[in-house]
């Protein structure tokens, strides 16, 4: 007769589990979609101006890269991660950011052990001064530097 | 747990000596109750699908409106003028919410911070009410706390189109 409640309650568990699994899979992409903004404000309002006007190169500039990073990340109000690091390679007119940051389970968190999860996202944003041919599947990944971490 | 237990039936061995204590099929006297067992696990199963499915749907809102709030905030800043722009956001939110399965007509979009110009940083929120229970063949029943979404985005300084010098410090 036990095993009646008992069943529904592995039911419960079941299913805190997967919302727990879908709360993860959010923060992931809200990370990913931080990281993406970050990028592209920063491998745009970040170029050199000075790199630009005495060679004609598109290049960023790393300390203004990681400023922008730093406000766009905060900008984004993303109250569902914690603890937000992040590290980006620069390469000429190419950035590559990645970050890591903590979630709290919505129901895990009753449990030892089970109460933050980490999620990992990377992106890269590249600066043209025209079209860009082909899509991000089609080119093949630039060899960029060793990533650097960003302190904001 | 109540255990109700036939008259000629003892938990206690006899106390004399000269009575033996023997093992006797059970007999129809007496009822083993556990009747209450079904009524908490059902309570428990209602109690526990009613909370795991809000949050669900929590969950499944938020995930609609952070979609809607990024392509909002794409469309307006790449929007080729400040009279577009939020109307195109508007609309790049409204079909992201109905690519979802949801009623665009019910998401509130509005720019909470910043304005259309070279290089300015403008944030763009979507909210939209959570439904109370999503069951399954069922689908969206009730509404609950509106979720809410913001995605921030820089208008690309050194873009076509707008008038003025990039200038972002």
């Amino acid at each position: 007769m036990m095993l009646v409640p008992a069943g529904f309650l592995v039911l419960i568990l079941l299913g805190s589990l997967s919302v727990d699994t879908a709360a993860t899979f959010l923060a992931q992409r809200q990370l990913r979609d931080s990281l993406t903004a970050a990028a592209n404000d920063a491998v745009t309002a970040g170029l050199s101006n000075q790199s630009f006007y005495s060679g004609g190169v598109l290049a960023v500039s790393p300390s203004r890269a990681a400023t922008i990073i730093c406000v766009s990340v905060a900008a984004q109000a993303d109250e569902d991660l914690h603890d937000v690091r992040l590290w980006m390679a620069i390469d000429g007119a190419t950035i590559r950011l990645e970050g890591t940051a903590t979630v709290h389970a919505v129901f895990g968190r009753a449990i030892p052990g089970f109460g933050q999860r980490t999620v990992r996202a990377e992106t890269t944003a590249v600066a043209a001064t025209g079209p860009v041919t082909g899509t991000g599947a089609t080119r093949a990944p630039p060899v960029m530097a060793a990533l650097q971490p960003v302190r904001c | 747990m109540t255990y109700f237990l036939g008259k000629r039936e003892s938990l206690f061995r006899p106390s004399t000596a000269r009575a033996s204590w023997r093992c006797r099929d059970s007999s129809d006297g007496g009822f083993v109750g556990g009747f209450e067992g079904l009524l908490f696990g059902l309570l428990l199963f209602v109690a526990g699908t009613l909370l795991v499915s809000y949050a669900w749907a929590v969950v499944d809102t938020k995930t609609a409106t952070e979609a809607a709030a990024r392509q909002a905030a794409v469309t307006y800043v790449q929007a080729p003028s400040a009279a577009a722009a939020f109307a195109s956001a508007r609309q790049a939110a409204e079909v992201a919410l109905a690519g979802y399965g949801r009623d665009p007509g019910r998401s509130r979009v509005t720019l909470v911070a910043g304005s259309f110009g070279r290089c300015q940083r403008i944030t763009i929120s979507v909210t939209y009410p959570s439904p109370l229970l999503v069951l399954p063949f069922v689908g969206r029943i009730g509404s609950g706390e509106r979720v809410r979404a913001d995605r921030s985005e820089l208008v690309d300084p050194y873009r076509s189109g707008i008038p003025g010098t990039a200038a972002c410090g």
